[in-house]
C-alpha cells in the first residue's frame, strides 16, 4: 500500500494530524509539509512544541508515527553504535 | 664232720628252718607280691597305652591346631589380597571419577567465565553507548541553536518524500 492510500485509510477515523517539533512550524514549512503529505483540505494539522525532539519532527496520524526527528536518528546512530561496539 | 667245724644236728635244723621259711614265704608272701606286681605291670602298661594316646591326640591336637593356624593365615592373607584389590580399584574408580568432575567444573567454570566476561562487555558497552547518548543529547540541548533546529527541520522536511518511499517499502 502506497503511503499516501495508507495516509487517507488512517484520516478516515481523523480529521486531526499532530506535527511535533522542537520549535513552532511556520506557516511555509506547514503548507510545505501539507503538500508533501497530499493532505485533504479539511484536515487540521496541528502542531506541538516539545523541545526533547532536538530538531526535525514527528508526524502522528492515528496509530501511524513517521518519525523524522534528530532524536530518533540520535537513538538509531547510538543503536548501531553499541551494535558494533 | 666235726672236725670241719660242721654240726650236723644245727646243719639239719637249719635245713628244716630254711624249708619251712621257703614253704611260708612262697604260700604267703611270694605270691600276693606276684599277684601285685603283676597288677602293677598291667597298671603300668594301661597308663603307658593311656599316655601314648594322649600322646597321639596331643599331637593331633597340635597338628590341628597348626593346620587351623595355616588355614587361619592364608584365609587372613586371603582376605588382605582381597581388601587391598578392593581399595585398589575403589582408589582408582574415585580418582577417574574426580577426574571426570574436575574437568566438568574446569569446562563449566570456563564457560561461566566467558559467558561473564560477554555478558560484562555487554554491559559495558551499553553503558558506554548510553554516556555517549546522554552527552551528545545534553550537548545538543544546551549549544543547538534554534536557527541550526530550524535549518535541520528544514532539511527533514525536503527529505520527507524519500522517508515516506521508505515507508512504503
Amino acid at each position: 500500500m502506497k503511503i499516501n492510500e495508507l495516509i487517507i485509510e488512517k484520516l478516515k477515523n481523523n480529521s486531526e494530524i499532530a506535527v511535533v517539533s522542537s520549535f513552532a512550524l511556520s506557516q511555509e514549512e506547514m503548507l510545505k509539509l501539507r503538500s508533501i503529505l497530499q493532505l485533504p483540505a479539511h484536515v487540521n494539522v496541528k502542531n506541538e512544541v516539545n523541545k526533547k525532539v532536538i530538531a526535525g519532527f514527528i508526524i502522528k496520524i492515528g496509530s501511524l508515527v513517521i518519525d523524522l526527528s534528530l532524536k530518533s536518528k540520535l537513538r538509531e546512530f547510538y543503536k548501531r553504535l553499541y551494535e558494533n561496539l | 664232720m666235726e672236725n670241719l667245724g660242721i654240726d650236723i644236728k644245727l646243719l639239719v635244723a637249719q635245713l628244716i628252718n630254711f624249708a619251712l621259711f621257703f614253704y611260708i614265704f612262697k604260700k604267703f608272701m611270694a605270691k600276693p607280691f606276684q599277684t601285685f606286681l603283676k597288677n602293677e605291670g598291667i597298671k603300668d602298661e594301661d597308663k603307658e597305652k593311656a599316655l601314648n594316646l594322649a600322646k597321639v591326640k596331643g599331637d593331633e591336637i597340635v597338628k590341628k591346631e597348626e593346620d587351623f593356624k595355616k588355614e587361619m593365615k592364608k584365609q587372613t592373607s586371603q582376605i588382605l589380597n582381597e581388601a587391598k584389590e578392593e581399595a585398589k580399584k575403589m582408589k582408582e574408580t574415585l580418582l577417574t571419577q574426580t577426574k571426570v568432575e574436575m574437568e566438568q567444573f574446569k569446562a563449566h567454570t570456563k564457560k561461566q567465565i566467558e559467558m561473564e566476561q560477554i555478558q560484562s562487555k555487554k554491559e559495558v558497552d551499553k553503558k558506554v553507548a548510553e554516556l555517549a547518548s546522554k552527552t551528545i543529547d545534553s550537548l545538543l540541548k544546551s549549544y543547538l541553536t534554534e536557527d541550526v533546529s530550524r535549518q535541520i527541520t528544514d532539511k527533514m522536511l525536503r527529505s520527507l518524500p524519500e522517508e515516506l518511499a521508505r515507508y512504503e517499502n
